[in-house]
């Protein structure tokens, strides 16, 4: 067989799948586990079956998390998180996943000095009506909400909260679902495959998969994206600043404006610098996508040169890389 | 404000380009995911074979659907389906595909349902993307001064891995939604 029809035989074999999670589209690109291309139409067949599975599978866990996870359903663990009564002595069972996902969190709000905060997310964009789990119930409103650093933790799936806690984890979040993936497909033995969930993505074994970093110029506008390769690392995209072209228009009967286009956190400004000031972007690449994810965050707030020189080093501690844009 | 679409449109209109947006724009590229055949197959397991269904919507049709879906109606709102029967003949759900405006071009999916209508699953057929921001740059646009005819599709063999272009799956959510108010109406007929 010559080298072009193995090419493409190979390229039959990989197998793509995408599904609409996590509020955006989650991709799944899969290698065979086979280091030679099968010849055997027989053997394609079971591979593609088990490649299917292993996809399913993957999905699965990130569907999970986006469930249990989710800022728009008031019954999600962060939804109950928010509504717990302050001194409430009862400790909140939470899924594992959740429980994983705050500890990073409040691991990460501390290393940055608060300068990852998704507690100070939550509150920007639940005031602009977009986190419904965070809306009040009449039980908690007028209390004093809980704070991320005082939250202690309780075997892997209990935590106890001084007060309601909202906390927007859209980012990390995300990052931690492309880990989940990831880990998912390397436990039914897929070999290599890159999981992109919205631009947070995470590859795995030994193929350089071709990427691309989306970035705006100093006109505004996205300019030509600058290629790059990933290989065995996770890389994640932040944004800061308002962009009015990203409003998309949605079908929803009776709804009076856009929504925008992935209201996540970036759009709102991250911590305490929710403004309208020129665009800026951070993509960081690093061995796990919830790192990945918390770093951008970081590093768009990152204004002194103290904070700067901080980041520098949790960079390097971590094995991590930054590039900016303005 | 314009829609991006119409903006599109007009674009295309000034620059006397008769064509498809989608094949005006020359950056855009289309990734196919999976075929129909292979989406059945994933989507409803339990079916052995899939029989189209005729799905001619009449406007109190539409009607329903958007009011069960709380969603506007696209103009030209024409899924496909297919019921799915297994080895006895039973009809065991449905598989329609449609599709939604991604960020600036198409997407088409599948999406399957069990034999009370209930969603079972949902796939990405083909999506296409293109640098549709550029083509509000005017020094963007000076390049296809002149031209006569409408430029090519490129098409990737391998997805872009795009970082930084969130894509809201706000779309693709209320089309499943419309889907899923047609096939209710189906099961109860």
């Amino acid at each position: 067989m010559s080298t072009r029809s193995n090419a493409e035989h190979w390229l039959a074999l990989c197998l793509r799948r995408g599904q609409p999670l996590l509020g955006t589209l989650v991709t799944v690109q899969i290698e065979p586990w086979f280091a030679d291309v099968a010849h055997d139409h027989d053997d394609a067949a079971r591979h593609r079956t088990r490649l299917h599975t292993a996809a399913d599978a993957a999905f699965a866990a990130v569907a999970h998390i986006g469930r249990v996870m989710s800022a728009h359903c008031p019954t999600s663990d962060l939804g109950r998180l928010a509504r717990v009564e302050r001194g409430s002595t009862a400790p909140l069972v939470l899924d594992p996943h959740t429980v994983h996902v705050l500890c990073a969190a409040q691991h990460w709000q501390r290393l940055s000095a608060g300068a990852f905060d998704p507690a100070a997310a939550a509150r920007t964009l639940a005031m602009a009506g977009l986190r419904p789990a965070f809306t009040q119930s009449s039980s908690v409103v007028g209390q004093a909400p809980g704070r991320l650093g005082r939250l202690r933790f309780i075997g892997a799936d209990q935590v106890l909260t001084d007060g309601p806690l909202a906390l927007d984890l859209g980012g990390i979040a995300k990052g931690y679902a492309v880990d989940a993936a990831v880990e998912t497909l390397q436990r039914h033995g897929v070999r290599s495959g890159l999981v992109n969930a919205g631009g947070d993505m995470r590859a795995f074994g030994s193929r350089h998969w071709p990427i691309a970093v989306a970035r705006r110029g100093a006109d505004g506008v996205r300019t030509a994206q600058i290629p790059r390769t990933l290989c065995n690392a996770a890389l994640a995209t932040s944004e800061s600043g308002w962009h009015g072209s990203e409003l998309i228009k949605t079908a929803r009967l009776g709804s009076r404006r856009p929504i925008r286009q992935g209201d996540s956190i970036e759009r709102h400004g991250h911590g305490n610098n929710s403004h309208r000031d020129e665009p800026r972007c951070c993509t960081v690449q690093a061995p796990a996508c919830i790192d990945a994810d918390a770093l951008t965050k970081w590093a768009l707030q990152a204004d002194s040169d103290a904070a700067s020189i901080r980041l520098e080093r949790v960079l390097r501690t971590n094995r991590a890389r930054l590039w900016r844009s303005a | 404000m314009i829609s991006r679409r119409e903006s599109l449109r007009r674009l295309a209109a000034g620059t006397g380009v008769a064509a498809t947006s989608a094949l005006w724009l020359g950056q855009a590229s289309a990734t196919v995911f999976m075929d129909v055949g292979e989406a059945q197959k994933l989507l409803l397991p339990a079916a052995a074979t899939f029989e189209p269904l005729a799905l001619p919507l009449d406007a109190a049709q539409i009607e329903r659907i958007a009011t069960a879906s709380q969603t506007r109606m696209p103009r030209r709102f024409a899924p496909r389906g297919w019921a799915g029967l297994d080895a006895s003949g039973q009809r065991v759900g449905w598989v329609l595909t449609d599709h939604v405006i991604g960020k600036y071009e198409f997407i088409d999916f599948a999406a399957s349902f069990d034999a009370r209508g209930t969603a079972i699953g949902v796939e990405v057929l083909v999506y296409r993307e293109s640098h549709g921001a550029e083509i509000r740059n005017p020094a963007w646009r000076k390049q296809f001064a002149g031209a006569s005819g409408p430029k090519q599709l490129r098409f990737n063999d391998d997805i872009r891995n795009v970082t930084g272009a969130t894509l809201s799956c706000q779309h693709l959510t209320e089309g499943v939604q419309r889907l899923s108010a047609l096939v209710q109406g189906l099961a109860q007929s």
